[in-house]
């Protein structure tokens, strides 16, 4: 499934909303605490809020384009901005006392039941949600 | 046909048409003073309480009195400067008094008024937490995810007000109500204060998920604490 949204709080609001609705909460019967749902909702929104804001610049004539599909106990999906790129540089730890930022990829890396890869160009990342096989606590 | 006691309700309302077009005078030229915002405050609350002691007279004013209801509870926000006033608050302010007014004409006309959801829906995105003061914590309750940037950029506003109001030697508080999820960006506008402003931020009454989110943005060696319960963060800084 494919589908392209505006750069805009709303259209990103929206489509998150409709995606918990439709795809992640089915994909996960057995989920007692909301734990996966809840992981798997804040890894996409990070990857879109990227897109959002530093891919696409806040312009919102540029385009964030998400893909997704389900195959056996995975979820693949992938958000691409109409952005230059850039070289991930992944957060081993928390960022220092005191500053706002860089919590963005922390979130992403440390999702506890998620893999994920940027495309070369750096301007789509994908992520694999596994629902059988993980640890709660990340290392 | 309306009662005695309605048309009178009507009337009286009727009568402050002069007094509404000063207040959002005031709104448009963006010098709102405390004394408009909590007049404006009142009417409303007096308008709420009337309206819903006389539904049984006039079943329209059901709709009206809890519509009046949720403008009172964001105006009761804006008055506590738990929502910083600024020129698209005013404009809600105005646009509220407005429909207020078409309701009270329409209601001296027609049984049935329309219930303003998208408006209410509206005024709802503002009021992402309510703060409360306890000793050395400002305790922030959250009321829905803060997830877009435009809500972040509010609730950041509100931590910005309150942290730098109150000063060092206090603690910031983050109740997420066990169901609300805050976005990196959410997180960062409360935790940005840690060393600046304040010494320890606590997140209390957690979601499963929000707990594991928590220790991902520090340990208590960051000044990041996760806690049950605010007695447990006055327990924690003794």
């Amino acid at each position: 499934m494919k589908i392209i949204i505006a750069t805009d709080d709303a259209c990103v609001g929206k489509f998150l909303d409709e995606f918990k609705k439709d795809v992640i909460t089915p994909f996960y019967p057995d989920d007692p605490d909301n734990f996966l749902k809840d992981a798997t909702e804040q890894a996409i929104l990070e990857a879109l809020l990227n897109a959002q804001e530093h891919g696409n610049g806040n312009a919102t004539a540029k385009k964030i384009t998400i893909e997704w599909f389900v195959i056996s106990s995975h979820l693949v999906v992938s958000v691409a901005d109409e952005g230059a790129g850039f070289t991930p540089a992944i957060p081993t730890g928390p960022p220092p006392r005191g500053s706002r930022r860089g919590r963005g990829l922390l979130i992403i890396s440390t999702t506890p039941n998620a893999i994920f890869n940027f495309n070369e160009k750096g301007n789509k990342i994908t992520l694999i949600f596994n629902k059988t096989n993980f640890s709660r606590t990340k290392p | 046909m309306l009662t005695g006691m309605v048309r009178e309700f009507l009337a009286e309302a009727e009568d402050k048409a002069e007094e509404l077009n000063d207040w959002m005078k005031e709104i448009d030229a963006e010098k709102i003073s405390a004394e408009t915002i909590n007049a404006i405050f009142r009417w409303i609350h007096s308008l709420k309480g009337s309206s819903a002691f006389l539904v049984d007279e006039f079943a329209g004013l059901g709709v009206f009195s809890k519509f009046c209801h949720e403008f009172e509870n964001f105006l009761d926000l804006v008055r506590k400067g738990n929502i910083a006033f600024d020129v698209s608050i005013g404009k809600l302010v105005n646009r509220g008094m407005i429909l207020v007014a078409e309701d009270l004409e329409t209601l001296s006309k027609e049984k049935s008024i329309s219930s303003h959801a998208d408006f209410i829906a509206e005024l709802a995105n503002f009021s992402l937490a309510t703060v409360e003061i306890k000793d050395r914590f400002i305790v922030f309750h959250v009321t829905r995810d803060i997830r877009m940037q435009e809500e972040v950029n509010r609730f950041g506003s509100l931590v910005i007000k309150e942290a730098e109001e109150k000063g060092r030697g206090n603690f910031l508080v983050v109740d997420t109500v066990g169901e609300f999820k805050l976005s990196s960006l959410a997180g960062g506008a409360v935790l940005g204060y840690i060393g600046a402003e304040v010494e320890k931020v606590f997140f209390i009454r957690p979601s499963t998920y929000m707990r594991s989110l928590v220790q991902r943005f520090g340990s208590e060696e960051d000044g990041v604490y996760l806690r049950e319960t605010l007695a447990e963060c006055e327990e924690a800084i003794r």
